[in-house]
């Protein structure tokens, strides 16, 4: 049974995006459903139960992280890959807070989205680029324009009370 | 020698006659030169005819006596060498021989009695008399000691019985101006056998009829009594003069029961009456029909007899029915037993000074207000600014962003095939997909600066943190973020006026401090929550920070101002601190007002 796939997006413009981007890949994919927001997605998650779940940050009501969580929850086997239009390694630890599996930039999706779907599919992750397990290790090593820019990122640690 | 010329002891010798060898004369001065000249012709007489004397009296005096008696030739100091002058102090002798409030009579015998006896030793002739002048009788009486003096007056007397002298008192007149002197006056005259007129300049004569002169000396105490009293009169007439004449005042008098016994010029310009017009009225026809009511001309003149006087403000009617704004102060007056005789009443016209304070007052109300509007209209600003930067940052992100976004997902999807198209169409697609890439990425920043990303979705922390990392990118500022433990969620409009405190502040670091690097703090507090960025930079020329920045960077940053603003409707506070090793900003916000509203589910 061919894996199935469940977009949420709150843009009809960016679903069809990826539905074409999907489609072109040729793998044995089913998009098996799409949602527009928080509440439909929840619910197309647990009456279709997909295998992975493309999901937008921004959205109205309930943010995708949140979302997350949600469908985290719910203790399926359902694969979550964050797809947004932010770009901050903030982001990228929010998301990896929340317990999803990957994230790729909208900017990037051309040349990540299909890629990170097969890893995740495959129980890998994909930050940045795809963890074990994974097909295909191989990063291209002359994209500078990866979504981590090269600069100093801020550091967070944790202060004693007083 | 030539008959015309007349030697001071023929002088003497007519005299003579005049001084009873036991008189005791007493004079009442009326100043101090009538009396050196009575004593100067008393003792000089005396050491001229060849008699003793002794001078009992004041430094004053005996310094005045012995300038005249010098003036006149006579060498006192011969007569002091021979034993014939004695000269004591008043008050020296006096503290000798008093004991306790009363001359003591053992010691006066002794020591005076020692003097005159040393005196006539001092003598060839029995037949020569001691002269005697004292004035401790007067000090006494000017000490109060009335008692004393008479009882000194009558030691001298008991010691004329063993010694002969004649004795010489004086008093100086003023002090017997009260009636109540009158009585021991008598008394002391009663102790001499004569009473030199205080008046008595001339002649020297002494009268010896006492009886008229005692009653000369009366009359005379009786004028000075009643000159005193014209003086008080004049003095006190000159004062209602000036009472009368006072202009800016009304000053009046009523009686016990508030009835007007007198007028002033000033209270018939402010009030209109004239004094035939209200003197007799009652005072309350000054006040306004609702205080008459009220029974608070009364009560006024109650508080005042109570506690000696009253003051008040308020509306006063004139004559002519207008009303003005009255000081009024009415001060009770009492007789020497204690009794209320009536109240002295002083009105001030405030109308113009009540007018300014109450402009004054209204004017600082509506500058008040005025404040205030301004305040809800900068908070309505603002407010309005963030909801429309909001928009449009969430415009530009979801719609022009995602159209963007999926315009560079179809060119990659095309420029992954370049097989289809010519080489020239292939390098022209490549840099669509590079400008569309910049777009992308310039969307994504001018919305993250109009607002925040996620501040709503995931709180301060994450979009602090999200906001830095794209800080660090734009201004190369290394930043270091700290959070205290368990720091959560705060309320929605505290979180975004501490975003844009930080933003500000951030774009001050950028512009004016040089710092390379700035640190972050979220700190809670048990009281309150605080936002510290701070810089390593030259220290804030906080002038600068006055206006918002300039540049497109900067534009989004509110100012200084701008943040004391935020954190002010935000009941929090802005604190700077500046000096050349770097600025910090400070912003505390109350955790009463920092947490957030429950939610409702």
């Amino acid at each position: 049974m061919e894996p199935r796939i469940l977009i949420v997006d709150d843009h009809e413009i960016v679903r069809e995006g990826i539905r074409n981007l999907l489609a072109r890949s040729g793998k044995n994919w089913l998009v098996s459903g799409e949602a527009s927001n928080a509440s439909e997605a929840l619910l197309a998650v647990k009456s279709l139960q997909p295998d992975l779940v493309i999901l937008d940050v921004t959205m109205p009501g309930i943010s995708g992280l949140e979302v997350a969580r949600l469908i985290l929850k719910l203790q399926l086997a359902t694969r979550i890959l964050i797809f947004t239009m932010h770009e901050s390694a903030t982001l990228e630890a929010e998301i990896r807070d929340t317990g999803a599996h990957g994230y790729v930039s909208k900017s990037q999706a051309a040349r990540d989205l299909v890629l990170a779907v097969q890893t995740l599919l495959s129980g890998g992750t994909f930050f940045g680029g795809p963890s074990e397990p994974s097909p295909n290790p191989q990063k291209n090593p002359d994209n500078g324009t990866s979504f981590f820019a090269p600069c100093p990122l801020p550091r967070i640690r944790r202060l004693r009370t007083t | 020698m030539s008959s015309s010329e007349v030697s001071p002891v023929d002088i003497a010798d007519n005299l003579r006659p005049l001084l009873s060898k036991s008189a005791h004369s007493v004079h009442f001065y009326a100043d101090d030169q009538l009396l050196i000249d009575d004593l100067t012709r008393l003792i000089g007489t005396a050491l001229v005819s060849g008699d003793a004397a002794i001078v009992v009296a004041t430094k004053a005096h005996r310094e005045a006596l012995a300038g005249q008696l010098r003036a006149r030739h006579l060498d006192i100091a011969k007569a002091a060498a021979e034993g014939r002058l004695i000269s004591l102090d008043a008050e020296d002798t006096l503290s000798r021989i008093m004991s306790d409030r009363l001359p003591d009579p053992g010691r006066f015998k002794k020591l005076i009695g020692n003097a005159i006896t040393g005196v006539r030793a001092a003598m060839n002739s029995e037949q020569r008399g001691v002269v005697i002048f004292g004035e401790m009788v007067a000090i006494l009486w000017a000490q109060g000691k009335q008692e004393a003096a008479i009882h000194l007056e009558e030691l001298w007397n008991s010691l004329a019985g063993e010694y002969s002298f004649s004795l010489r008192c004086a008093y100086p007149m003023n002090g017997f101006h009260k009636d109540e002197h009158a009585h021991d006056f008598s008394r002391i005259c009663a102790q001499h056998s004569d009473v030199l007129s205080p008046k008595s300049d001339a002649d020297g004569l002494l009268l010896t009829d006492s009886e008229p002169l005692r009653t000369i000396a009366k009359l005379q105490q009786k004028l000075q009594v009643l000159e005193y009293e014209k003086s008080l009169r004049e003095s006190e007439r000159r004062f209602r003069l000036l009472v009368e004449a006072v202009q800016d005042y009304a000053i009046f008098m009523l009686d016990a029961s508030g009835h007007i016994t007198s007028w002033n010029v000033g209270a018939e310009r402010l009030k209109g009456y004239k004094a035939t017009e209200i003197l007799g009225q009652h005072f309350s026809r000054f006040y306004p029909q609702e205080d008459v009511a009220a029974a608070k001309p009364q009560r006024e003149l109650v508080i005042a007899s109570t506690e000696g006087r009253v003051e008040d403000e308020g509306w006063r009617v004139r004559k002519d029915g207008s009303q003005f704004w009255a000081n009024v102060i009415i001060t009770a007056i009492k007789d020497e037993q204690g009794q209320i005789i009536g109240f002295s009443k002083v009105t001030r016209d405030f109308t113009e000074r009540m007018r300014a304070q109450k402009a004054l007052q209204e004017s600082t109300l509506k500058l008040q207000q005025s404040e205030k509007s301004l305040r809800e209209l900068s908070f309505h600003l603002l407010r309005i600014q963030d909801e429309e930067r909001q928009r449009i940052g969430r415009d530009l992100h979801d719609s022009l962003g995602q159209y963007l976004s999926v315009l560079k997902m179809k060119l990659d999807c095309l420029n992954s095939a370049p097989s289809r198209m010519q080489a020239q169409d292939a390098a022209e697609l490549l840099q669509c997909v590079e400008i569309t890439e910049q777009a992308v990425k310039e969307v994504r920043t001018i919305s993250y600066l109009l607002y925040p990303p996620m501040l709503q979705e995931m709180g301060l922390k994450s979009a602090i943190s999200w906001y830095l990392d794209g800080f660090t990118k734009r201004s190369g500022i290394k930043t270091t973020f700290e959070v205290s433990p368990g720091f959560a969620r705060l309320a929605s409009d505290v979180e975004l006026a501490i975003f844009r405190v930080l933003q500000e502040s951030l774009t001050n670091v950028h512009r004016h401090s040089g710092s390379e690097t700035a640190l972050v703090r979220l700190l809670l507090g048990p009281k309150a929550f605080v936002l510290e960025v701070s810089d390593q930079g030259k220290g804030a020329h906080f002038g600068k920070m006055e206006t918002p920045g300039e540049d497109w960077m900067g534009a989004l940053g509110v100012g200084l101002r701008g943040m004391r603003e935020r954190m002010r409707q935000i009941e929090g506070n802005l604190e700077l601190r500046s000096s050349d090793k770097g600025t910090t900003v400070i912003a505390t916000v109350p955790l009463e007002k920092a947490s957030p509203a429950p939610v409702a589910s």
